[in-house]
């Protein structure tokens, strides 16, 4: 295996392992090395977080061990970022409006989500929690976004999810954005029923989710 | 179609006392984990009616009396404790308070807090008059119960989720010690409380196996859990225990813990827990919150106490009919009442079990 390559490993390994001062010494090889950046965060942090969201998947990983990982995963981000190389055919950004609807103030699958787009690369406008269905629509509209990404945890507040469809409808907007949802009670057929673009189990599944969703986006332009 | 509401012939407290003893009793009880839409029931805010004594009492007989329950209660849920050590609340109008600010920066932080005056700090001294009114209006015929947070979950309030959940990875003995806080925290509450006969009940839902893996439950909300429930024990019976979500990994320790009685969540199957645990303790549960009781009609509550009777009338040590948490504020009043309605009419002791659905021998 090329340095360059067991750099990726060691870093994909470090984030897995939640070793925060691995991460902070590879990713500074990395710089001083001159290797590129963006691809030490893809394929090295990026990686990392994606296996770790795996073994939440297969509960091996729990809430706590995710947080961990993704503390690693940031203190690499914060040194490599900065030097990643401006290409002049930059491919666009994609961004994501995320949120978790009102009445409800858990948070930790949304900011799972959160991060792991964060770091694949997407820009994200994270609104917080107990969001009223029309910040979601004017929030999506001011920064132009790609996705808005609802989540909740109570099956008492997935109507909100529900009014944000039907504001972009009643808008006339609601082909300018892709709709996810995901938490707890949401389901496939809930997402299904109030015209959303789409459903998550889970964190990973969303990144997989909303990369598919503007890649469609992208090609039917 | 009208169904005649087979009429009760013991009180709910006589009741509850036969099931405890062993004595032969009416029909099942059961626990609709009546919190704030009690509220509703008198037309109040639930933002007033969690701050106010006489409103809590109020609204809990109201609703005893209307949906003919067999339990009332207090809740001072997984925030009672926090509140009562600095964590600040938002009282939304029609919703369950949520954390507004955390009282703690960092794990160690618990160090400059002093163990809270149950007469004085938080909503305490609310809870405990509120506990008082009721046993003085309704206790002689209704069990009442006092539902407070558990160690891992008032160390959650106080802390916030992300800050805590690392340290258990990061400090983990700050966390014990944190631990260990909270249920001396507790404990002059259990005290006050016990002085009213309440029955109690402890709420641990960050220790759901949806949140932490079972070595971490092991290590660190088994012990404290256990300590908890010895404090309780001084004072007044085993208490029921409630864990929220997947709990079917430390169902075995749940009981190690020295409670008194399991409530269980529906991510767990009844038959499963009746298995596992039925001979050692008394099962109470599980009753889908959202999909029956919020989004499900009459019939599917009915439908729900089928499967729950069939699944655990049998329980070698015991069972309670319930729900599988608390009941949603914005359940349709129809469907509490086709609660009360389907107990009687399927849970008359001697249990009829062709009617829940077994099959006939």
């Amino acid at each position: 295996m090329s340095d360059q390559k067991l750099l990726h490993k060691d870093l994909s390994d470090a984030v897995v392992e939640m070793d925060e001062q691995k991460v902070i010494t590879l990713s500074q090889k990395v710089v001083d090395q001159h290797l590129s950046a963006f691809e030490a965060i893809d394929q090295g942090l990026a990686h990392g977080m994606e296996r770790a969201g795996k073994l939440f998947e297969d509960e091996e990983y729990f809430v706590p061990e995710i947080l961990l990982c993704s503390d690693a995963l940031y203190a690499g981000l914060d040194i490599l970022r900065p030097h990643v190389e401006k290409k002049a055919d930059a491919a666009r950004i994609y961004k994501v409006v995320i949120g978790v609807v009102q009445g409800d103030t858990h948070d930790i699958g949304k900011n799972l989500v959160k991060l792991l787009t964060d770091a694949s690369g997407f820009e994200i406008h994270d609104l917080g929690r107990d969001v009223a269905p029309q910040a979601f629509v004017d929030k999506a509209r001011e920064v132009s976004a790609d996705v808005i990404a609802l989540s909740t945890l109570m099956t008492t507040t997935m109507a909100g999810m529900q009014s944000v469809v039907e504001i972009l409808k009643t808008d006339g907007v609601r082909d300018q954005f892709k709709v996810v949802v995901g938490g707890g009670p949401v389901s496939k057929g809930f997402a299904d029923r109030i015209g959303a673009d789409g459903y998550a189990a889970n964190a990973a599944e969303a990144v997989t989710l909303i990369k598919s969703l503007v890649g469609e986006a992208a090609r039917a332009a | 179609m009208a169904t005649a509401i087979l009429q009760d012939s013991m009180t709910p407290l006589e009741r509850l006392g036969a099931f405890i003893q062993g004595k032969p009793y009416d029909r099942i009880p059961f626990n609709a984990f009546m919190g704030d839409h009690a509220a509703r029931v008198i037309d109040a805010k639930v933002s007033d009616a969690s701050r106010s004594a006489s409103l809590l009492a109020k609204a809990q007989i109201a609703a005893y009396r209307h949906y003919k329950l067999d339990f009332v209660g207090v809740q001072a849920g997984h925030l009672g404790v926090a509140e009562a050590l600095g964590t600040e609340l938002e009282f939304p109008d029609d919703c369950t308070a949520y954390v507004k600010k955390f009282a703690l920066d960092h794990v160690a932080d618990f160090k400059r807090l002093e163990v809270p005056n149950p007469r004085k700090a938080g909503r305490f001294p609310v809870f405990l008059e509120a506990a008082e009114i009721l046993q003085q209006e309704v206790g002689s015929e209704v069990p009442v119960g006092m539902l407070f947070g558990g160690p891992m979950s008032t160390a959650y309030s106080l802390l916030g989720a992300e800050r805590l959940l690392k340290s258990l990875l990061t400090d983990p003995e700050l966390v014990h010690e944190l631990l260990d806080f909270c249920i001396e925290s507790a404990t002059p509450f259990i005290r006050e409380a016990a002085k009213l006969n309440v029955g109690f009940a402890i709420v641990d839902p960050v220790s759901s196996g949806s949140v932490m893996s079972y070595e971490l439950f092991k290590k660190f909300s088994k012990p404290a859990l256990t300590k908890l429930i010895g404090r309780v024990r001084e004072v007044s019976a085993p208490p029921m225990l409630h864990i929220c979500g997947n709990t079917r990994k430390i169902i075995g320790d749940m009981v190690d813990t020295g409670a008194g009685v399991l409530s269980l969540d529906n991510s767990v199957d009844l038959a499963d827990a009746k298995k596992e645990v039925g001979s050692r303790i008394t099962l109470v549960g599980n009753i889908r919150p959202a999909d029956t009781m919020f989004l499900g009609t009459s019939q599917t509550v009915e439908e729900n106490v089928k499967e729950c009777l069939l699944k655990g009338h049998d329980s070698p040590h015991g069972y309670i009919l319930a729900l599988g948490c608390e009941l949603p504020i914005k359940t349709p009043p129809e469907n509490v009442h086709a609660l009360s309605q389907a107990v009687r009419k399927y849970g008359q002791f001697p249990y009829q079990p062709e009617l829940f659905g077994a099959l006939a021998n």
